[in-house]
């Protein structure tokens, strides 16, 4: 080795421990997470005298951007109400919202960039973006609100559900198809489902319910890039299936429907909550959809004469008018979303605890919870089980708001009320 | 033009783009001459990577967390890239297959270091001994690969191994025991000589009243990988292994006539490469923390490829800093993009919104880039130090 590399090896290391003391000197340190406020009430990261933050992780510009867009129009709704009656615990809401574009690498990223600033997280929009994020939120202690509703997700204690989960929503879709729609025990049922957490959850309730009421059903998994379901829709009729359940995209809803409306197969449909999406009613499926399609919910349709999607329909249109023919359910469950999250930190600051574990208790406090029918009645008090059975019955009418109408009310079938997913 | 590089060389990767300091000497690998610097040149690399280890060291005390994850993430993908690079550029064969390879390397090493437990199996090896399996692993499925490789060329190899991801998120989402399903797994923290490569929110570790987390350990532990990964591949480049590929590329039946023996050039590319991919699968699984298959699907395979064209083929510094573009610009532009004038931030505005207005930039800045320097990033990168060496 040489003088001259031996010297610049020995510049090196000082340069870089000087370089790395002077940083640290001037770097700020974030350790005051947690204070107290002049009104006495604890504070978590995000909580000023002021101002509350929450985080919004969402899709703007990936596959759900529809959704993510129609949950913020209701998540405004109901906090700029909200605010201007004080806000809660005599502070603002606001939130600082981020795009992660339905990738788990940007949910990652954004997620790193906002969570020191933020009391919780709002909205976490998609299930590998949640399965992503799942540690880190434990380590973190961070309360979020999962927008998917997928029974995997009771394992988390900081992620919160808000509405039924996909199996269970499949338990009282067949339950009603055999008091409604001439389903009879020892008939068959099929169930197109998209490969992945959403669809596995859904099929694992048709066939807990099949295996219940005594039906067979008929599997039929495909991907989110199969666009055309040809193959399976006349499979299920060759099969001699009469009533088809659906958990995939809108896409995938527009394509069976039409599919069976042209060859006359004698078929009806009924698609898990994201399986329809109003602008369908614009395109060529419209018919067919309105003549053989039905959807279960656990979100009110805004056209819903309850008193809560009746209050939502009136602001809704005076804020948004040219909106509202598209206004899905997804409209419903950020307002709704909005009374759970006023709920739960309402309960937090009565407890003087605006701090990411006093939201988690007060979470865990809420017990009943009630939207005025927007969503399912809420019940929180079991940590670990799902925090709603109800569902509503609803099918596409494009002469009223939203596209939905309302088929049945709020209602639970027997064996919905007591099954335990298994996992 | 060179504004987004410039970018980047502001941020933690500064030791990885900068590092070029010799690269000075390189300008195109296919007509490497062994480097003789001039005294003066010596003197200011040293200066150079004074300044770059320095910097690099100082990073974790200076940067939050978002700067840091991404960082994390630009250094896992770089050194994937490599690989890419290395067996598109070196030895033209295109793969779009290389998602696979990260896959195996992030979930073998899940599943190699994990606890067997309810949640899935494993084997619960010590992590470091997990991680070179793993990149074992990795290479072996390269090897097992190479034979079809050796048949086909060009787009139909770029097909055929796009097959291969197709096929890895099939195993994925269908052996839940081992890869943890749709949800994915856990991945186990790092070790090594008794350090814990995590947060540890019980008793906190400050390093000079700077709190030292889970991203400011891994920090040092993935620059020293992508150091290590960059000179190892200028070396392979610069030797006997990088004049045959180049070679195999070039012409096969000149190569054969010369000596070289193609097939087994092929098979070796597809190796090293995909161990590379393989190191990159760990410490992807690392930044992750939790390995989803959704992570590993056609989009990365394909970000990959944009990764190396953008950065320059064939070139090391290229596939580094290719990476470091891709990786960033569209978090960055996300983060930036609510202060550009004329958006719509109103929800339920008409107009484009800040997360579709960073979008278009980061699709312009690809189109603009390649549209005037076809080389790339080092392209880029060539042309300022031509005008530097004019100037002198």
């Amino acid at each position: 080795m040489s003088a001259l590399s031996r010297r610049a090896t020995l510049g090196v290391l000082s340069a870089a421990v000087a370089t790395a003391l002077l940083a640290a000197g001037c770097a700020q340190t974030k350790q005051a997470d947690s204070g107290s406020s002049a009104d006495g009430v604890e504070t978590g990261p995000g909580v000023t005298d002021s101002v509350i933050k929450l985080g919004v992780l969402t899709d703007r510009t990936g596959p759900f951007a529809g959704a993510g867009k129609s949950i913020e129009l209701g998540r405004t709704l109901f906090w700029e109400e909200q605010n201007a009656k004080g806000g809660v615990c005599d502070r603002k809401v606001e939130f600082i919202l981020k795009d992660h574009a339905y990738k788990t690498d940007q949910a990652v990223t954004t997620y790193a960039q906002i969570k020191d600033d933020v009391l919780a997280l709002d909205e976490l929009l998609g299930s590998p973006e949640i399965a992503a994020l799942s540690d880190t939120l434990n380590e973190d202690k961070m309360p979020t609100l999962a927008v998917s509703w997928s029974s995997s997700l009771l394992t988390n204690p900081y992620v919160i559900l808000s509405g039924t989960t996909y199996d269970i929503e499949m338990i009282n879709a067949v339950d009603w198809l055999m008091r409604n729609k001439g389903l009879a025990k020892g008939g068959k049922i099929g169930h197109i489902y998209l490969e992945g957490d959403y669809g596995n959850n859904a099929l694992s309730g048709t066939t807990a319910a099949a295996k219940e009421y005594g039906l067979s059903v008929v599997e039929s998994r495909i991907k989110a890039t199969d666009t055309d379901l040809t193959a399976q829709v006349t499979a299920l009729n060759n099969q001699g299936v009469k009533h088809v359940l659906l958990s995939g995209s809108s896409a995938h809803t527009a394509s069976a429907v039409s599919i069976a409306e042209a060859n006359g197969f004698d078929m009806t449909f009924l698609g898990s909550n994201p399986a329809f999406s109003p602008a369908l009613l614009a395109g060529p499926a419209k018919a067919a959809l309105e003549k053989r399609y039905f959807g279960v919910s656990s979100v009110a349709p805004i056209s819903s004469n309850g008193p809560g999607a009746s209050a939502l329909r009136t602001k809704f249109t005076a804020k948004y008018p040219d909106q509202i023919k598209n206004a899905s359910p997804f409209v419903g469950y950020g307002y709704g979303q909005g009374v759970i999250m006023h709920s739960i930190l309402d309960a937090a600051c009565k407890k003087g605890a605006l701090t990411r574990d006093g939201v988690l208790k007060a979470y865990y406090s809420l017990k009943t919870l009630q939207t005025d029918g927007l969503i399912a009645t809420l019940d929180y008090s079991k940590p670990g089980k799902t925090p709603a059975r109800e569902v509503y019955i609803v099918k596409p009418d494009a002469t009223v708001a939203g596209g939905l109408a309302q088929v049945q009310d709020l209602f639970t079938a027997p064996f919905a009320a007591s099954f335990t997913p298994t996992r | 033009m060179s504004e987004p590089r410039s970018g980047a060389t502001s941020g933690p990767l500064s030791t990885a783009t900068s590092e070029p300091p010799s690269g000075a000497v390189v300008t195109d690998p296919a007509t490497v001459a062994p480097a003789s610097p001039r005294p003066r040149g010596r003197r200011r690399l040293v200066v150079v990577a004074v300044l770059g280890a320095a910097a690099a060291l100082a990073v974790p005390f200076v940067a939050d967390a978002f700067w840091l994850q991404l960082a994390l993430f630009a250094m896992a993908a770089a050194v994937a890239a490599l690989g890419l690079t290395l067996l598109l550029g070196q030895a033209g064969q295109l793969s779009l297959g290389h998602t696979f390879f990260l896959a195996i390397g992030a979930y073998g090493y899940t599943y190699l270091a994990a606890e067997d437990g309810p949640l899935g199996s494993g084997l619960g090896l010590p992590p470091a001994l997990a991680a070179v399996l793993a990149v074992a692993l990795a290479g072996l499925a390269g090897l097992l690969f190479s034979p079809i490789a050796g048949r086909l060329r060009g787009i139909y190899l770029g097909i055929a191994s796009l097959g291969l991801v197709f096929f890895g998120l099939h195993i994925l989402d269908n052996a839940p025991s081992l890869t943890g399903g749709d949800n994915g797994r856990s991945v186990p923290v790092f070790t090594l000589a008794g350090v814990r490569f995590a947060a540890d929110p019980d008793q906190p570790q400050y390093v000079a009243n700077v709190l030292f987390g889970r991203e400011q350990k891994l920090w040092y532990l993935f620059l020293i990988v992508t150091v290590v990964a960059y000179l190892y591949f200028r070396n392979l480049v610069r030797g006997r292994p990088g004049r045959a590929l180049r070679a195999v590329r070039d012409r096969e039946s000149m190569a054969e006539i010369i000596g070289v023996p193609v097939t087994r050039y092929k098979a070796y590319a597809f190796l090293i490469s995909s161990m590379y991919a393989g190191v990159g699968g760990v410490l992807y699984a690392l930044a992750f923390r939790r390995v989803v298959p959704e992570a590993f699907g056609v989009a990365l395979a394909v970000e990959y490829l944009a990764m190396v064209v953008i950065g320059g083929l064939g070139v090391a510094g290229g596939a580094v800093a290719g990476a470091a573009f891709v990786s960033w610009l569209p978090p960055v532009l996300e983060r930036y993009s609510v202060h550009l004038p004329g958006l719509a931030t109103e929800p339920g505005a008409a107009g484009i919104n800040p997360s579709v207005a960073a979008k278009f930039i980061y699709g312009g800045a690809v189109i603009a880039l390649l549209l005037f320097e076809p080389g790339g990033l080092a392209g880029v990168a060539r042309r300022l130090r031509r005008r530097t060496t004019a100037q002198q």
